[in-house]
């Protein structure tokens, strides 16, 4: 990636409502070259998808989301990979890695309620062969999403004129 | 009859407090005129403060500062900007506008006279002026605010004290070229003046800084001024630092072991670790900084208000000449039909007629509203 892509990232990952022309005049570059880097990042599949972070700490009937660690029997062949296709294709797997540590897939799956989620678990998720356990967290409360915090931390205000 | 002393009756009453004033009454503005960061301080700074108070840190420290931090700066200044103080030639203030007080009183005698390239920082003429000094102004307006050294020169009378130099420049954004950084040393050296240069924004620099302090054999023609208020985004913690070789060192802690007796303690412990863990977060800052900068900078050309694009620091300087009103005007109308504060650049000098500040460390969304109130203005006063 070139630096240009790279600041253009950095801008999109703070505001994705960034205009060509808002980041043509901050970095600089004509708004036709922020338009080709764009699609360009869009073509290579770096960008993936230009979303919203959302505070649902205080939305009444917001689908609620867990954790869940799954251990995982890898298979010949195709190791984790095919697993993990049968487990990311359900669309209430948020998010989905592979980590080092006690566990193999640590997922974020999202559901209306308790009841969804732990029926998403044990019947879709546990009965699948190469999954050997399970353990689920619920979230209770999200403090901070992608560097982002939930609650404004109070702060002094500046002065509002001052030489 | 006045209780109050000859001395303080002397400072003028700022014409502008009525203006800022009404800024500060306004409700539901947005203010491109404030004169601080607008990032909080770095985590791992407000932790190790955080620490320190558990673990009650709470004395006085020696009167120079604590060694530790006189160490940090003397080894971020040369790597920063290749500029070489020993830990002896580094004394800690309460922020920048202390060790400008400070260097003031140790050197100015009554009539001794200060070049003071305008437009600049408005704290420098009354302090001058407290120490019966003269405060020389060269208008920098049409070499584009930067101070050549032959206009320097050409203000030096046998009662030249000193050049006051501070860059990246406060209004206007600028830094002198590395060219004229070593003509205006030769000329201190040759006339035997002293250079006392405020560098606060030296670390906000978008391109390479050259600071006049890193020319070599010159320390007994420098005083090094610096802090962390804006770099670091400490404003409120209120640390700043003098260099200076150990002669000048002492007799400035003359003055500040009485008059101070030290810098805050905790905030020392929380700037050791501003120089030695920040440089990343210091670079996001900078970087936001500088695409803000580009921003108002084109905004504000496009629409006929020429704007040079600053070198550093917090601040874009737009000439406003071609509206043909004067620069306090501009900003009450702009305050009244728009609801956006500036300040108007006769503040900083009366080079800076013709002009208003804004700080452009203010929240991309309202940075841009306020940029586009602005051109609608142009508009409809063209
Ligand atoms: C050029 C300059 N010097 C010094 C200061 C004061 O800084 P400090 O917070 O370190 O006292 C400022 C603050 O605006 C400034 O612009």
């Amino acid at each position: 990636m070139n630096l240009i892509q790279n600041q253009i990232l950095e801008l999109l990952k703070k505001n994705a409502r960034y205009s060509n022309g808002d980041i043509s005049n901050m970095l600089n570059v004509s708004e036709s070259v922020v338009e080709t880097e764009i699609q360009g990042l869009i073509e290579h599949g770096i960008i993936r998808q230009f979303t919203t972070i959302i505070n649902d700490n205080n939305i009444d009937d917001y689908p609620i989301r867990a954790l869940v660690e799954l251990s995982i029997r890898p298979e010949k062949g195709t190791g984790y990979d095919a697993i993990a296709q049968r487990i990311f294709s359900y669309d209430n797997v948020v998010s989905h890695y592979l980590v080092s540590g006690k566990y193999d897939f640590l997922l974020v799956v999202e559901g209306s309620d308790h009841k969804d989620i732990a029926h998403f678990v044990f019947d879709k998720l546990a009965t699948i062969e190469n999954v050997k356990s399970t353990t689920t967290h619920f979230i209770f409360k999200s403090y901070k999403e992608h560097g982002v915090l939930m609650e404004e931390a109070a702060s002094s205000s500046r002065l509002a004129i001052l030489p | 009859m006045t209780f109050l002393s000859d001395r303080v009756n002397r400072i003028p009453p700022s014409g502008i407090r009525v203006f800022f004033d009404l800024v500060l009454s306004s409700k539901g503005i947005i203010s491109l005129g404030v004169g601080e960061p607008d990032f909080l301080t770095p985590w791992n700074i407000r932790d190790e403060a955080i620490y320190r108070v558990e673990k009650g840190f709470t004395t006085y420290t020696s009167n120079k500062g604590l060694e530790e931090l006189r160490g940090a700066i003397s080894h971020y200044l040369k790597q920063q900007f290749s500029i070489a103080y020993d830990k002896h030639e580094i004394l800690i203030t309460s922020g920048v506008s202390e060790a400008v007080d400070l260097v003031f009183r140790s050197f100015i005698n009554p009539n001794d006279e200060i070049i003071l390239p305008e437009p600049s920082y408005v704290c420098y003429r009354p302090l001058i002026d407290l120490c019966d000094g003269k405060a020389v102004p060269l208008d920098t307006s049409l070499t584009d605010f930067i101070p050549r050294a032959s206009d320097i020169e050409a203000l030096v009378t046998k009662n030249t004290k000193a050049i006051l130099l501070s860059y990246p420049n406060n209004p206007t954004g600028q830094s002198i070229p590395p060219s004229e950084v070593s003509k205006i040393a030769d000329i201190a050296v040759k006339h035997n003046l002293l250079i006392i240069t405020d560098e606060i924004y030296a670390d906000l620099s978008f391109d390479s800084f050259q600071s006049i302090a890193s020319i070599p054999n010159m320390k007994n023609h420098i005083i090094y001024l610096n802090g962390f208020s804006k770099a670091h985004s400490m404003t409120g913690w209120r640390i700043g630092y003098v260099c200076a070789n150990e002669e000048y060192i002492e007799a400035m802690n003359k003055i500040h072991q009485y008059s101070a007796l030290c810098a805050p303690t905790l905030s020392q412990y929380a700037a050791v670790e501003a120089c030695q863990n920040s440089s990343d977060e210091v670079q996001k800052m900078r970087q936001s900084y500088l695409e803000r900068a580009r921003y108002f900078t084109k905004m504000m050309n496009d629409v006929g208000l020429t704007t040079i694009m600053p070198s550093g620091g917090l601040y874009c300087f737009t000439s406003i000449q071609s509206l043909s009103m004067s620069s306090l005007s501009f900003a009450e109308k702009l305050l009244k039909e728009y609801q956006v504060a500036v300040v108007p650049g006769n503040v900083f000098g009366e080079s800076g007629e013709g002009y208003f500040r804004a700080c452009i460390a203010t929240d991309f969304n309202e940075l841009k509203i306020a940029a586009k109130k602005i051109q609608e203005f142009v508009t409809e006063h063209d």
